[in-house]
C-alpha cells in the first residue's frame, strides 16, 4: 500500500464518518424511526388532523385543512374560529359571510344549509370553538357522515390541546399562588419599629423606610418565578436591617458565600423565609439571643445552601406533618418553600431539615446550578 | 543540584496547592454583611481567573520553543489565542451569560429543548477537556525528564495523583480566587527569570552561543491554506472552549461578562510577550543542546544556560515550579469541568457521582498521556482547538444568532464536525504527518470542517419541519438572551428613582 493509497483511505474514512455523523445526529435528536411502508390515506388523514393538537390557531392548521380536502376529494372547505378568522380552500368568502348573517348559530350536527354547502359547529367541553364548512356538488348521507367524523376527530385533537394548556397553566398558577402565599409576618413589627423611631431618631427611621421600600420592591417584582441568589441576598440584607432595628445586639448573623454561586437561579423568595424562620427560632430560645449562619458554596453541578440557627429547634414529628401538609401552623412557610423548590427543580430537591427540640436547626437546600424557568 | 532545587520548589507548590485546596472554603467571603456577600466577582479578577485557566502548557512552554525554529507559526498562534477572545466577546459572551446557562450543555438543552442534543454536547465537552489535559501531563513529563532527571512518566503520575486527591477530597473547587492567582503566579515565574537573563546578557557581554543560529534554522514553508486554516481554528475554537465559557456565569450580568472577556484580551496578550521574549532571547543564546533536543524545553533550560551557577539553577527551579502549578491548576480545572458534565449526564447529579466522574476522568487522561507522546505541545492543542471550532462554536453561534436551527441540525452538525476533525487528526498521525496539500488538509482541518459543520446544521435543520410549540419556546429564549438583563434594568430604574 503506497502512502497515496493510505491518504485516500483516510479521506474515505473521513467522508464515511461525516455521513454517519449526519444520520446519527438526526436519529439521536429524534429517538424514533419513521415507518418504511408508504402511508395509507387513513394514516395521511390522521397525520393531517394531528396538526389540530397544537391548537386551532397553530400555523399548521391551514395546510392540514387543505390536505384533508384533497384526501377526501371535497370541492371546498373552510374553518371559521370564534373570533371570525377564516381559513378556506375552494369556497367563496361571500358565501360564508352570508351564512353567518342569515342562518343563525351553527348546529352541533352537520346540516346542509345551502345546496352544496354543509355546515357543522365544533365544540370543546360544550363551548363552541369553530365552525366547519364543506362544499361539494352532491350532498348525500355518506358525505354528511364523513363531515361528522372529521369534525369529531378535530374536536378530539382540540380537546387534547386544551387539556395540555390547562395543565401548563395550572403549574404556572400553582407556583404564582404559592409565591403569593408567602406572608412576611415581620412587616407589621417592622412598621411598628419604624414608627417608634420617627420621633427619637428620624434619620434612622428614614434609612429603615428605604430598606423597607427595597424589600417590598423585591417582594412584588414580576420577573418570572426564578431569581439569582445575589438578588435574594440583597433582599435578605434589607430584611435583616429591619430585624436588627428591632432586636439590636441580640441577633448575630454570619454569611459565608462563594462568589461563584451568586448567579445560581432559585425560586423568588425561597431563602428569605428560611432566614426568617431561623431568626424567629434563635430569638425565641431561652437566652433571648440568637445567631444565624448562612453558608452557600458549590458542590459539583449543584449549589449547596445551608441555614443554621442555635435556637429552640423544632419537634421533628410535628415538622414532618407540616411539610407533608397535614398540619397548619408556624412552620407553614417552610412547607411553602419546600413545595416550590420541588415544583421548580423536581421532586428530589426539597428541604432537608436537621432539628430536635432545644438543639437548633439546620436546613439544607441543594439546587442545580442551572434549571429552566417553569413560568417562562 | 538543580534537581534538588526544582524538586523542593515543586514540593512546596504542591503542598501549597493541597493546603489552599483543602481550605478553599475559607477563601470564600465570610462576613456578617449580606450586602458585601452578595457582591459578585469583579470583572478584572474574573478575567484573571479566565486567563489563569486558559494559559496552559502550550502557552507556557510551547510558544517559546516554537519561536526558536518556527517563529511565524508561533506569532500566528499568539495572535489567534489572544484574538479568539474578541470572537467570544462579539458572538458569545453576553448572550451566553443572559441565558443563565451554567455549562455549554445547559445552553444546548435550553436552546434546542432536547436531551439528545445535550448528550451530544456533553460528550464533546468531555472529549475536548480530556484531550486538553494530555498536553498538560506531557508538560509535566518534560519537567521530570529535562530538569529533575527522573523517568518521564513520573511527571504525569504526580500531577494526576495531586489532582485526584484534591478534587476527590472536595477541595480545589474551581475557585475564582485561586484561578485568578494562578495568572499572576505564571506572569511572575516567567517575568523574574526573564528580567534577570536580560540583565546578565546586557552587563556580562556574553557571546551568543549560536551566533549564526538564524542561518542554521530552516523555517518550514507554509501554504496560504495552512495559515488561514490555523487562524480559523484558533480564533473560533477559543470561543467554544467549555472550561473558559463556564467562567462567564460567575459574572454578575452580561455587561460584567463582556468586561471580563475584554480584559482577558489585555491580560492574555500581555502574558504572551513573555514566552515570545524567551524565544527571541533563545534565538541568540540557546545552546545546541536545547535546539537539538526538544525545543519545548527552552523556557526550562535557558536561564541555566545564560545565568549559570547556583542562581541559574534557582531560576530554573522557579520556572519549573511555575510551570508545574500551571499544569496542576489547568488539569484540575479541566477535571472539574469534565466531572461536572459527566456527573450530570452519566453518574447522577450528586457529590458521589461528581467524585466518581473526576476519578475516572483523571485515570483515563493519565493513561492517554502515558501511551502517547507529543514532539510539540502546540500540535495536539491545535487539533483540540479545531475540534472546539467545528462542534461547540457552530452550535453556540447558530443557537444564539439564528432561529432556523433546530435540535436535529445542531446534533447533526456537531457530530459531523467532531467526526471530521477526529478522522483528520487520526489519519494525520497514522500517515506519519504527511506533507503537501493532503497533509495540510489533515493537519489543519479548520478551514473546511468549520464551514462543513455550519452547513450541515443549516441544511439538516431545513429538512426537519419545526414543532410549532417548540418554535414559541425558541422565540422566548432568543428574546431572553438578546434583551437587556433584568438586573441592569433594575439598576437603571434605581437611578431614575434617585433623580
Amino acid at each position: 500500500m503506497t502512502s497515496t493509497d493510505m491518504v485516500l483511505l483516510g479521506l474515505l474514512i473521513a467522508v464515511l464518518g461525516m455521513v454517519l455523523g449526519a444520520v446519527a445526529g438526526v436519529l439521536v435528536a429524534h429517538h424514533r424511526i419513521q415507518p418504511t411502508a408508504g402511508p395509507s390515506t387513513d394514516m395521511k388523514l390522521a397525520r393531517a388532523m394531528a396538526a389540530f393538537s397544537h391548537g386551532i390557531d397553530s400555523p399548521g392548521v391551514a395546510d392540514a385543512l387543505d390536505e384533508i380536502r384533497r384526501l377526501l376529494a371535497w370541492e371546498g372547505v373552510a374553518l371559521v374560529d370564534r373570533y371570525g378568522t377564516c381559513t378556506r380552500y375552494g369556497i367563496d368568502p361571500a358565501v360564508i359571510d352570508d351564512t353567518a348573517v342569515n342562518s343563525g348559530p351553527a348546529a352541533r350536527d352537520a346540516v346542509e344549509i345551502h345546496p352544496g354547502l354543509v355546515r357543522m359547529g365544533l365544540t370543546v367541553d360544550d363551548v363552541a370553538v369553530a365552525t366547519l364548512f364543506v362544499a361539494h356538488s352532491v350532498v348525500d348521507r355518506a358525505l354528511l357522515r364523513t363531515v361528522r367524523e372529521v369534525a369529531g376527530f378535530i374536536e378530539t385533537q382540540l380537546a387534547a390541546h386544551a387539556l395540555g394548556e390547562a395543565k401548563e397553566s395550572k403549574t404556572r398558577a400553582q407556583l404564582l399562588a404559592l409565591k403569593a402565599q408567602i406572608r412576611p409576618h415581620f412587616i407589621y413589627n417592622a412598621l411598628n419599629v419604624i414608627a417608634s423611631f420617627t420621633i427619637t431618631d428620624p434619620e434612622r427611621a428614614r434609612t429603615l423606610i428605604t430598606e423597607f421600600a427595597g424589600f417590598t420592591r423585591y417582594w412584588y417584582s414580576e420577573r418570572g418565578a426564578l431569581t439569582s441568589l445575589a438578588e435574594e441576598l440583597r433582599a435578605i440584607e434589607s430584611y435583616l436591617v429591619l430585624e436588627r432595628a428591632r432586636y439590636g445586639d441580640r441577633l448575630t448573623v454570619r454569611v459565608e458565600v462563594s462568589p461563584e454561586s451568586l448567579s445560581t437561579r432559585i425560586p423568588h423568595l425561597s431563602i428569605q423565609p428560611l432566614i426568617e424562620n431561623a431568626v424567629r427560632h434563635g430569638i425565641e430560645s431561652g437566652s433571648g439571643r440568637g445567631s444565624v449562619t448562612l453558608t452557600i458554596h458549590d458542590e459539583g453541578a449543584l449549589t449547596l445552601i445551608r441555614v443554621e440557627d442555635d435556637g429552640i429547634g423544632m419537634d421533628p414529628d410535628r415538622l414532618r406533618a407540616v411539610l407533608a401538609g397535614q398540619l397548619d401552623g408556624v412552620h407553614v412557610g417552610l412547607r411553602n418553600v419546600d413545595l416550590r423548590l420541588r415544583e421548580t427543580f423536581g421532586g428530589a430537591f426539597g428541604l432537608v431539615v436537621d432539628t430536635a427540640p432545644d438543639a437548633g436547626t439546620l436546613i439544607t437546600v441543594r439546587v442545580p446550578k442551572f434549571a429552566l424557568d417553569p413560568t417562562l | 543540584m538543580s534537581a534538588v532545587f526544582t524538586v523542593s520548589m515543586i514540593a512546596l507548590v504542591v503542598a501549597a496547592t493541597v493546603v489552599v485546596g483543602l481550605h478553599g472554603v475559607r477563601l470564600t467571603r465570610s462576613t456578617s454583611d449580606f450586602f458585601v456577600a452578595s457582591r459578585s466577582v469583579r470583572p478584572w479578577w474574573n478575567a484573571s481567573a479566565i486567563s489563569g485557566e486558559y494559559l496552559a502548557a502550550a502557552s507556557f512552554f510551547g510558544i517559546a520553543g516554537l519561536m526558536l525554529d518556527r517563529s511565524s507559526e508561533a506569532l500566528l498562534l499568539v495572535t489567534g489565542y489572544t484574538a479568539g477572545f474578541l470572537v467570544t466577546l462579539l458572538f458569545v459572551a453576553a448572550a451566553l451569560r443572559r441565558s443563565n446557562a451554567y455549562t455549554v450543555s445547559d445552553f444546548a438543552q435550553a436552546r434546542f429543548g432536547s436531551k439528545g442534543v445535550r448528550h451530544v454536547t456533553s460528550t464533546i465537552v468531555v472529549l475536548i477537556c480530556g484531550l486538553y489535559i494530555v498536553p498538560q501531563l506531557h508538560g509535566a513529563a518534560l519537567i521530570a525528564a529535562a530538569v529533575v532527571g527522573v523517568p518521564e512518566w513520573t511527571g504525569p503520575v504526580v500531577v494526576a495523583a495531586v489532582v485526584a486527591v484534591t478534587v476527590y477530597s472536595g477541595g480545589m473547587r474551581s475557585i475564582t480566587f485561586t484561578q485568578g492567582l494562578q495568572y499572576w503566579v505564571k506572569v511572575f515565574c516567567l517575568l523574574v527569570p526573564l528580567l534577570l537573563m536580560i540583565a546578565v546578557v546586557a552587563t556580562r557581554d556574553i557571546e551568543p552561543a549560536h551566533a549564526g543560529l538564524q542561518a542554521v534554522i530552516e523555517e518550514p514553508h507554509r501554504s496560504g491554506y495552512w495559515t488561514i486554516s490555523l487562524l480559523v481554528s484558533v480564533l473560533v475554537g477559543t470561543a467554544g472552549l467549555p472550561h473558559v465559557l463556564v467562567r462567564l456565569c460567575t459574572s454578575r450580568d452580561s455587561r460584567a461578562a463582556q468586561q471580563s472577556v475584554a480584559l482577558v484580551v489585555v491580560l492574555v496578550g500581555a502574558f504572551y510577550i513573555l514566552p515570545v521574549a524567551y524565544g527571541v532571547v533563545g534565538r541568540w543564546y540557546a545552546t545546541a543542546a536545547i535546539t537539538e533536543d526538544r525545543t519545548d524545553t527552552l523556557v526550562l533550560r535557558l536561564p541555566d544556560a545564560i545565568v549559570g551557577g547556583t542562581p541559574g539553577q534557582l531560576l530554573t527551579a522557579v520556572v519549573a515550579a511555575g510551570a508545574f502549578t500551571t499544569f496542576l491548576a489547568t488539569s484540575s480545572g479541566l477535571i472539574i469541568t469534565i466531572a461536572g458534565v459527566a456527573s450530570q449526564d452519566l453518574f447522577g447529579a450528586n457529590v458521589r457521582g461528581f467524585r466518581r466522574a473526576a476519578l475516572v476522568a483523571t485515570a483515563v487522561a493519565l493513561l492517554l498521556a502515558l501511551v502517547t507522546s507529543s514532539s510539540r505541545l502546540t500540535e495536539t492543542v491545535g487539533h483540540v482547538f479545531a475540534l472546539s471550532a467545528s462542534t461547540l462554536f457552530p452550535m453556540l453561534a447558530l443557537g444564539i444568532w439564528s432561529r432556523k436551527v433546530n435540535h436535529s441540525g445542531a446534533a447533526a452538525g456537531m457530530i459531523t464536525g467532531g467526526v471530521a476533525v477526529t478522522a483528520a487528526a487520526l489519519s494525520y498521525y497514522a500517515l506519519g504527518r504527511p506533507e503537501g496539500a493532503v497533509g495540510d488538509l489533515l493537519a489543519q482541518p479548520g478551514a473546511w470542517s468549520v464551514p462543513l459543520a455550519f452547513t450541515v446544521m443549516l441544511v439538516v435543520s431545513r429538512l426537519r419541519t419545526a414543532d410549532p410549540r417548540r418554535a414559541a419556546a425558541v422565540e422566548r429564549f432568543l428574546a431572553q438572551i438578546h434583551s437587556v438583563d433584568p438586573s441592569t434594568r433594575a439598576q437603571d430604574r434605581d437611578r431614575d428613582d434617585v433623580d
